[in-house]
């Protein structure tokens, strides 16, 4: 049965996070729907969940998930490895990286390490904006819109890995990139956040074809795909005015 | 405190005349006082003598009330004070309040100063006026754009808390726990009554973890968003006792108890929404730690104006018409405003949805996270026979109620507000809530005077 595995939403559900799961539901009626508790066994250690969300979170929590992840993070890189679909958004792919200094504590915490970046946490830094941008990690490209909102900046290797977007207008992982996001197999991180399947439903359908699920296909789901399709068409369109600020 | 010089003065004189010709206009002086000082003496906050007493109110919610409260109070009793109740709460309206009560060489004149203070700001302003007495209200999810979220919040206010000052917040909020932790003398305060039966709560719950252990939070009472009685199911912790405890609300008699030690302070109970009483209890509180006298406490509340209200309801022609002031962009406010609608135990609602940002609607596009914080679930409740949603993000809107189980049939889509009017469901409804923000107020009050035309027609025919 195909499951949706929602990684401790008690942490990551800020900034509307929970709207993926959300939509999700209702995009995927049957489908088995597991939550994570924070200090429970995550079900992907005994199970073989088809899709893994992992949202926008306080930086305190950035550092608990991190440290509650890591016992089973070689179960979790395996099942990366052989293609399990990952999604974090927001601050959530940070965990992954090597490390996160929290500049105003001076301090590093060391991160799950899936990635080779750097994070860097100023809270007195904090940055927010839109982003229009390309996906380009992926088997097909698609404008994709959305927010970030972060003390953050990812730094690193960047050649070496596939980014997520490409962004056209608004900032990348960080003030001088123009790429967000990892593409890695089948993990997808970005600095986006909040309700980005909803609002971006194109994407939303790549990602679940890549799970190799049967998707439902109802009336009901259609027309749900048709709405979000129209809400992202006309936002769009407001993204790419001209003179838009980012 | 920086010494006075020469700057100061400068900008206390200019900004005291500016105050001057201001009041010859019969303009406000609310903020370009405050404004000129800051722009001629930066520093003005680190220099202006400080009153006697300072008191500082923050939070998310309730800032405006309880500090208009506290300052009806202690003016019932006989205090001068110098309160920012039509300023800004902000450096500049903080500042323009203290130049005002400061005389020509900046002494103050009303020796107790009431200071509602912005969360954010507050970091520019408390660590120069060292409050005696902070109240945190609490610390809630708010617009993201500004306040990121309550741990940055609660981070913010607590690194601009000076040792000195005492911390009086909100126990039932495990956000604002952090604040003073381990450095300031601090009192909490808490309701420990039973479910006051106000708030529904919807599907969307905020789930804080444990400060010690990081397991989920376990809530014996929810009374609404992340407030409410909590503790630890793995490792056992949970809020120390309440210094401050509201023990008793009788409806009937119209009072409160606040229970502190030894001593219980019944009230008049001006208002008996939950956010009041929250308000209320706060109130007591900061004023006890003040060395208010519980006769004092009892007479300002017995005087205290009544606390306006963001619901306001008409009956026309045999039908009811609510109209909810409901802050777009805040998931709480909205949480507030959609619970209210869905427990009123009437047939036959209709909701109109016009929570327009106007400002994003001209320069930015509106970001819709917060859709997603909001418990659109609430208007799946069959009382809700239809809904209207109106304005620049009404599709999007469209898509957040079909996730939340709404039929769409029951659901009216119109791209503009003032497409509301020509809304024919709008005229054959029995009940209609309005839930409008700052910026549709206007056309919300026109709806309504529209409806309630067309509704007195009907009912002459
Ligand atoms: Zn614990």
């Amino acid at each position: 049965m195909a499951v949706l595995e929602l990684l401790y939403p008690a942490a990551g559900n800020l900034y509307g996070e929970m709207g993926n799961g959300m939509y999700l539901t209702a995009r995927l009626p049957g489908w088995e729907i597991k939550r994570d508790e924070m200090g429970e066994e995550p079900f992907f250690v005994q199970h073989d969940p088809s899709l893994i969300l992992l949202g926008s979170m306080t930086e305190n929590h950035q550092e608990q998930s991190i440290r509650l992840l890591l016992p089973y993070r070689d179960r979790l890189f395996a099942l990366i490895e052989a293609g399990t679909v990952v999604l974090a958004t927001g601050n959530a792919w940070e965990i992954f990286t090597q490390g996160i200094t929290f500049k105003n504590e001076g301090r590093r915490v060391e991160g799950l390490g899936l990635l080779p970046l750097e994070t860097e946490t100023d809270y007195f830094a904090r940055n927010h904006g839109k982003v229009l941008g390309t996906t380009v990690g992926g088997e097909q490209t698609m404008k994709v819109i959305g927010y970030h909102a972060r003390f953050s900046q990812v730094k690193g290797e960047e050649v070496q890995l596939t980014p997520w977007l490409l962004s056209e207008k608004g900032e990348g992982m960080n003030r001088e990139s123009k790429v967000d996001g990892v593409r890695y197999r089948n993990f997808f991180g970005t600095h986006l956040l909040g309700p980005l399947l909803p609002t971006n439903p194109d994407f939303a359908e790549f990602l679940l074809t890549l799970t190799g699920e049967a998707l439902p296909e109802t009336e009901e789901t259609a027309r749900l795909l048709a709405v979000a399709r129209e809400a992202h068409r006309r936002r769009l369109s407001e993204f790419e005015k001209p003179g838009m600020k980012y | 405190m920086k010494k006075i010089n020469l700057r100061f003065f400068l900008a206390l004189w200019l900004g005291k005349l500016s105050i001057f010709a201001l009041r010859l206009l019969k303009k406000h002086a609310s903020h370009f006082p405050g404004e000129l000082a800051l722009k001629l003496c930066p520093d003005f906050l680190q220099r202006i003598p400080r009153p006697k007493t300072v008191v500082c109110v923050t939070g998310t919610n309730g800032k405006t009330t309880t500090s208009n409260l506290l300052g009806d109070i202690l003016r019932a009793n006989g205090h001068k004070i110098t309160h920012n109740a039509y300023g800004s709460n902000t450096p500049t309206g903080i500042s323009a309040v203290l130049l005002e009560n400061a005389d020509l060489l900046g002494r103050p004149r009303n020796e107790i100063a009431l200071l509602e203070t912005d969360e954010r700001a507050s970091i520019h302003v408390m660590p120069y006026l060292k409050p005696d007495i902070l109240l945190v209200n609490n610390m809630l999810r708010d617009t993201f754009k500004r306040n990121a979220h309550p741990g940055f919040i609660a981070w913010i206010v607590g690194k601009a808390t000076p040792p000195e000052t005492t911390v009086i917040y909100n126990g039932d909020d495990p956000e604002c726990r952090s604040i003073g932790e381990g450095t300031n003398h601090r009192l909490s305060f808490s309701l420990r009554i039973p479910d006051t039966g106000n708030y529904r709560p919807g599907t969307f719950e905020e789930r804080p973890t444990c400060p010690h252990c990081g397991h989920e939070l376990q809530y014996t009472l929810r009374r609404y968003s992340h407030i409410g009685l909590h503790h630890c199911p793995a490792c056992g912790w949970e809020p120390a006792a309440p210094d401050y405890a509201l023990t008793e609300l009788d409806r009937e008699a119209r009072t409160f108890t606040v229970t502190h030690g030894e001593k219980e302070i019944t009230c008049h109970l001006i208002n008996d929404s939950l956010a009041n009483i929250y308000n209320f209890t706060a109130a007591v509180a900061v004023l006890d730690a003040m060395g208010l006298s519980e006769a004092e406490i009892q007479k300002g509340f017995r005087e205290a104006r009544i606390v306006a209200s963001r619901v306001k309801e008409y009956d026309v022609a045999g039908r009811h018409i609510a109209m909810l002031l409901t802050k777009g962009q805040s998931p709480v406010a909205c949480n507030n405003m959609f619970s209210y609608v869905a427990k009123q135990e009437v047939p036959g609602k209709l909701v109109v949805l016009m929570l327009e940002d106007q400002h994003d609607v001209q320069n930015d596009v509106e970001n819709t996270c917060w859709f997603y914080d909001c418990d659109y679930e609430l208007f799946s409740d069959p009382s809700i026979e239809h809904l209207i949603i109106a304005g620049q993000r009404s599709q999007d809107q469209l898509l957040r109620l079909m996730i939340a189980g709404v039929p769409e049939e029951k659901i009216t889509v119109l791209d503009t507000i003032d497409a509301v009017f020509d809304a024919e469901v709008l005229y054959r409804a029995k009940n209609i809530y309005f839930l409008y923000d700052v910026f549709t107020d206007g056309v919300a009050e026109k709806l309504r005077r529209r409806v309630a035309e067309k509704m007195q027609e009907g009912g002459a025919n």
